[in-house]
């Protein structure tokens, strides 16, 4: 009774915040979100898939009967043009459930926010930032601070930059 | 000059990329400095940049013209004013413990990047407004109503990651030089500039804040900051996929109806979504494998003890 409840209750969340999205490049969906799980199912262009969550650069999804993982890069999660479904992975953020942040920081400075007059109107604050530049660290202290939580340092090299589409139009903002 | 400077803070999250390899060569070879030395800046003991700030000061700096040491120097100088004024707009978050954990978290990163001896200053400043700044020279500010949507230091890394980018490849810096050189490049050649003549081109520069938020940002230097932070922070040991739940958490806070404090971000900036999009579509196989949650991810919680 309990298990079927539990089941019940998990679906109800998936179906609020699930979102389905375009497929916009053929792939696979794999069992487990790695490129050397078994694949459980295809998807071609333009089929639709359910999100139902996210590892890492892969997206858990809903295709027919079948469930299982694909990568971001096979699916379309822009808005889609206001149709009333979320953008593909908002809805995955934990916002959308009010489950996000870790609730140590509450800003005294009401409700306000920074905005281009502030920023226009003020003046330099040579104090602030004489104290910002006092919780300036070491890099041996911030080496030291990473060890502690025993995280290592990896050689990576840089991507390279995307060859640019002759389609792209650019951005202005109004 | 105010004026000037707040329009480079809308470098947010992500400013725009003007990089014109001709005048920083032309830039390397004309006379004149600063004072502010940028190995002495480099420690951070040095308190060299807490010297007063004011505006005769900052315009000395964006006038002059110097060597490769130089153009850094004039490059932190500018930081500073830029930082300061933020700092005039939003204090900084009332929490020792919390800026002292944001500069142990972009130090180290900052020391996988190739600009190690730049002064780098992070602070989180107090305003519910989602944002991050970054200004010229190695100062990063994030906003507290950013830092409070995050659950795991990997989430900060992909920030901070992403702005010391915007540092490291000069992304507003050039701007600035870009539009110095574009506009004056001639009368700074002159070793005749008179008063005036610096009066006149400070107040033009002014000007160039307003048509800088006018004209828009590049996206590209947004992608880039996103491409190029996403191995930062790899490289420092943290969760490479991290960048794509805070642009999950950004995309949600947009869309949230009566919500204000992205107001600013989504009127100058790509959408998350299409930035999510770019990222993955960029992914490598290598890069997707340090896609998993670092070992330091729950110390965020800690933070402000």
């Amino acid at each position: 009774m309990k298990k079927n409840l539990f089941l019940i209750l998990l679906t109800f969340h998936q179906t609020i915040f699930a979102s389905t999205v375009s497929v916009k490049k053929d792939g696979d969906i794999r069992a487990d979100p790695s490129n050397s799980a078994t694949v459980v199912s295809t998807i071609k262009n333009a089929d639709k898939v359910l999100i139902l969550g996210r590892k890492g650069f892969w997206v858990e999804v809903k295709f027919g009967n079948s469930k299982g993982w694909t990568k971001i890069s096979n699916l379309d999660i822009k808005d889609d043009n206001n149709s009333g479904t979320s953008d593909g992975l908002s809805v995955l953020s934990g916002l959308a459930s009010g489950r996000v942040g870790t609730g140590n920081i509450v800003s005294a400075a009401g409700t306000r926010g920074l905005d281009g007059d502030q920023i226009k109107a003020a003046k330099n604050d040579e104090v602030q930032f004489k104290n910002l530049t006092n919780s300036r660290v070491r890099p041996e202290e911030a080496t030291s601070f990473a060890k502690a939580a025993g995280l290592n340092s990896r050689n990576i090299s840089y991507l390279e930059p995307p060859v640019p589409n002759s389609t792209d139009q650019p951005v202005t903002n109004n | 000059m105010k004026f000037f400077l707040t329009s480079l803070l809308f470098c947010i999250f992500f400013v725009p990329s003007v990089g014109h390899a001709q005048f920083g060569d032309l830039l390397k070879k004309l006379p004149g400095g600063l004072s502010v030395d940028s190995k002495e800046q480099s420690k951070p003991s040095d308190k060299s940049d807490s010297k007063p700030i004011n505006d005769q000061g900052m315009l000395g700096g964006l006038l002059n013209l110097g060597t490769s040491s130089q153009g850094e120097n004039e490059e932190i100088e500018i930081g500073r004013g830029i930082t300061s004024t933020i700092l005039g707009a939003a204090k900084l978050f009332s929490n020792n413990n919390l800026q002292r954990y944001v500069n142990l978290v972009g130090q180290n990163i900052a020391q996988h990047s190739e600009r190690k001896n730049l002064p780098w200053t992070f602070g989180i400043v107090d305003t519910p407004s989602i944002n991050a700044f970054a200004a010229p020279g190695g100062y990063i500010l994030v906003t507290s109503g950013l830092f409070a949507i995050l659950d795991t230091e990997d989430e900060l890394a992909a920030i901070l990651a992403h702005e010391i980018v915007h540092v490291n490849k000069k992304h507003h810096y050039n701007i600035i030089q870009k539009q110095k050189m574009v506009e004056f490049g001639s009368k700074f050649m002159s070793s005749s500039l008179g008063k005036d003549d610096k009066t006149g081109i400070s107040k033009r520069l002014i000007n160039m804040g307003g048509e800088l938020i006018a004209r828009g940002l590049d996206k590209d230097a947004e992608y880039e900051a996103d491409r190029d932070g996403v191995i930062l922070a790899a490289r420092a040991g943290y969760d490479a996929s991290a960048m794509l739940t805070v642009l999950s958490k950004l995309q949600a806070k947009a869309r949230t109806k009566g919500d204000e404090s992205m107001k600013l971000f989504t009127a100058t900036h790509p959408t998350p979504s299409d930035r999510i999009q770019a990222l993955s579509d960029q992914m490598t196989d290598e890069i997707e494998s340090y896609a998993i949650p670092s070992t330091a991810a729950e110390r965020i919680k800690k933070s402000t003890k």
